[in-house]
């Protein structure tokens, strides 16, 4: 047992869950590591103990005096470990450095902890939809959430939609779901060049599985293509496939010689793809919050997604809404978001839209979160 | 006169209990909490269950309270009531709700808020019929006096208990002083409690429940098909069938079921609203439209039942059954700004004329009344008596 130095221990004990820093990061991974910065830069009156694997020991952004670490092995590759360590060895541990709250961000947690415990579940696609995934993600997944939502104290949620899924697919009660909104990090308003100067390239960023719709995106690009000869807008996709979910359902045929593929970019990278990019084309068929569209807004980037599940939520009246299913409607949207009056306007809605999330806010709303349970008696 | 020679009014007060605020539950406690600032000649006793919210608070003198064990609508509760109306020997025993004491002959004033269970008899069983038509029939005849709070609520009870119009008084409820001085827009307050309920920034709200006649269905269709894209936040029960048809129409996201809301928050929830949409069918009063008027909120509601006679002319009337209507109606109340504007300020006015502590006065008064009419029938009986045996003494 690691003997804890917080700097006041008479304070309140949370526990974080950091299995998922050990993972690739994609859309849930990152939106969890945000929120843990947060929280723990804002919920200076609780003492925190993350727990996580060894690579995170000297990580900086942990280094503070309210926070500190537990680590066991785990790592990217040990998939099976790293759930028996989740289920068995961390409710274990949460007991044993008597955590008054155990928070996991990103959808599984210990079924077993007896403890207050909340749990942030991003969407249920895995149930609406479970095609999209691997068989054995769908497997483990829809056995363990649902049990994991029930055990929780509390659920979060991060749009509206994803809370009404919870109340009718897991029959939880409304008083028991909490709705937080994410934000962007700031490194997307970093690289935001003038709209004249920027490449002629409209961008896709997300994982290669047939959830986010590449397919319909493409076939709508060829679309715009032939509709539009002399065009020499390019596209670049963003993103790699992801062992978690089905296989995209690309073939070659679909890839014509204007689109280029990026693969696994840094988020620097990204902003910098973000802030040089005529516009975002995001056609997924379903996002529990869906970060690329309110990036691409910060990098005053021009938005078209689609108007199914959390999308419009989010992005409001700052985005052209697309039917993803129509690869006409897809081409149509491409072309006008690529008009520059329309880009201009879209822009400065883009730009006020992104204004309604800040970090500040999730972190201000978590620590409430965090004071209800606490005062709620066992 | 001493405490014990004044005359004895018993209130059932057993309705009010914490976190709980249904229209009967709110009138109790607000007539009850209105009543100690009345100078009266007589002494009350109010009958609430142990953990009452009542009892935290400060009496004065001449309101007492006695604690039952049974809560206020059960079979159970008849006899106990019986031997605490035996015990206390009260000269009045007002009943704030459909549950009147069976058992005992105490003279009687009882408040019926509505005959929702009869008239909408397809949400109710035949007991409820039977317990209307049979049971509390025979006590509201006998009754020294039935209030209800509306002019259609009156007319209700005559034509279905055979009764006159004499007979059953109306006394409009009030609106608590919290709705009066709701926070305003753009206030902290105000902003932290949207935060905390995790509300959009602007939005369209609603309140019932599961209930047919709270016509929360056809609200869904109506804004579902209608040009608004408001969000829509209903406090109400969780309908799967509702999210299922704003799917259809593209609004699943900006369908919001609003978790528990403790009554000290629903002013900010009122407040924060643009608009306040209330589809009810049948209303014995219908206090959401009326406390969202007092909260400055432009409001539209059905133009059946009660709502128009407490509404006057500050709200958009629509016609329940119609959805095409009813989302017609929406557009017009959220685009046409200029006569909102004028609407919303005379709702407030509005809901300054509703007042519990007139609410209370005017109950008292009946009380007075009914006392009066029973003293004066004692003395006549009195002395008929004592005519009676002045002969045979003599």
């Amino acid at each position: 047992m690691v003997e804890l130095k917080f700097a006041d221990p008479s304070k309140k004990i949370i526990g974080l869950n950091g299995r998922f820093l050990v993972a690739q990061r994609t859309g849930v991974q990152r939106s969890a590591y945000q929120l843990f910065r947060t929280v723990i830069e804002q919920g200076t009156q609780f003492n925190f103990i993350l727990f996580t694997g060894e690579s995170e020991l000297f990580a900086p952004e942990w280094q503070r005096p309210n926070v500190q670490l537990v680590t066991s092995q785990l790592s990217q590759r040990t998939v099976v470990r790293n759930h028996f360590w989740e289920q068995v060895e961390l409710p274990r541990l949460a007991k044993r450095y008597k955590v008054d709250l155990l928070h996991s961000p990103a959808n599984l947690a210990p079924l077993r902890f007896k403890g207050k415990s909340i749990v942030n579940i991003h969407d249920l696609c895995f149930l609406v939809q479970p095609a999209w995934f691997s068989f054995s993600f769908r497997l483990i997944y829809r056995w363990l959430v649902p049990k994991i939502a029930r055990n929780s104290s509390l659920v979060i949620t991060n749009s509206n939609y994803s809370k009404n899924d919870i109340l009718s697919l897991l029959k939880l009660n409304v008083d028991r779901i909490r709705l937080t909104y994410w934000s962007v990090d700031p490194i997307f308003h970093e690289f935001n060049k003038p709209y004249e100067t920027r490449d002629d390239r409209i961008i896709f960023v997300g994982s290669l599985e047939p959830r986010k719709n590449l397919r319909g995106l493409l076939k709508g690009f060829s679309l715009y293509k032939q509709r539009y000869p002399s065009s020499k807008t390019r596209l670049t996709v963003v993103g790699c496939e992801n062992p978690l979910f089905a296989d995209a359902g690309i073939s070659g045929a679909d890839i014509s010689a204007d689109v280029d593929f990026r693969g696994y970019i840094s988020d620097r990278e990204l902003a910098e793809l973000f802030g040089s990019s005529k516009a975002l084309v995001y056609p997924s068929f379903y996002e529990g919050f869906g970060f690329p569209p309110l990036e691409a807004m910060a990098a005053g980037t021009p938005v078209v997604t689609s108007r199914t599940s959390s999308l419009p939520e989010v992005v409001g009246n700052a985005a052209l809404l697309v039917d993803p299913y129509s690869q006409e409607d897809i081409a149509e949207k491409i072309a006008k978001a690529l008009n520059p009056a329309v880009a201009l306007e879209l822009i400065a809605a883009g730009e006020k839209q992104v204004k309604h999330f800040s970090w500040q806010q999730v972190g201000e709303h978590m620590i409430d979160i965090y004071s209800e349970i606490l005062t709620q008696p066992t | 006169m001493t405490e014990k020679n004044k005359q004895h009014v018993v209130i059932d007060a057993r309705v009010v209990v914490a976190n709980q605020s249904h229209g009967i539950a709110r009138y109790a406690d607000e007539f009850v909490r209105n009543l100690r600032n009345i100078a009266t000649p007589f002494r009350f006793t109010l009958l609430v269950t142990k953990s009452s919210p009542l009892l935290n608070q400060e009496w004065p003198e001449h309101i007492k309270f006695q604690v039952l064990k049974t809560s206020w609508i059960s079979w159970l509760g008849q006899f106990e009531m019986l031997w605490y109306l035996n015990k206390l020997k009260p000269d009045l025993f007002h009943s704030p709700s459909f549950i009147v004491p069976f058992l005992s002959d105490v003279p009687l004033v009882t408040t019926i808020h509505d005959l929702n269970h009869v008239v909408l008899s397809e949400n109710y069983s035949m007991f409820h019929r039977l317990y209307y038509s049979v049971l509390l029939a025979r006590k509201i005849k006998k009754a020294k006096a039935v209030i209800t709070v509306s002019g259609f609520s009156q007319q209700e009870i005559v034509n279905f208990f055979h009764t006159s119009h004499e007979h059953v008084k109306v006394i409009h409820n009030g609106i608590s002083e919290t709705f009066q001085n709701p926070p305003m827009q753009n206030d902290v307050n105000l902003k932290r409690i949207l935060q905390k309920y995790e509300l959009p920034d602007k939005y369209i709200l609603s309140i019932g429940n599961k209930k047919p006649h709270k016509n929360i269905a056809r609200l869904v269709e109506a804004w579902c098909k209608s040009n608004v894209s408001l969000p829509l936040v209903l406090l109400s029960d969780f309908d799967p069938s509702l999210l299922g048809l704003a799917e259809k129409f593209h609004k699943k996201h900006n369908l919001h079921f609003l978790r528990f809301v403790p009554n000290e928050a629903l002013p900010a929830i009122y407040a924060g609203a643009d608009l306040f949409v209330y589809p009810s069918i049948y209303e014995g009063f219908g206090f959401p439209p009326l406390e969202a008027a007092a909260c400055g909120v432009p409001v539209v509601v059905s133009n059946c039942s009660s709502l128009p006679e407490v509404m006057k002319d500050c709200a958009l009337y629509i016609d329940p059954s119609n959805i095409e209507e009813i989302a017609k109606t929406l557009e017009k109340a959220i685009f046409d700004s200029p006569e909102r504007k004028e609407r919303t300020l005379r709702g407030r006015e509005l809901a300054k004329s509703y007042s519990w502590a007139k609410a209370a006065e005017a109950t008292h008064g009946v009380y007075q009344r009914v006392l009066a009419q029973l003293d004066s029938l004692n003395t006549k009986s009195v002395k008929s008596r004592a005519a009676l045996q002045e002969p045979s003494d003599g």
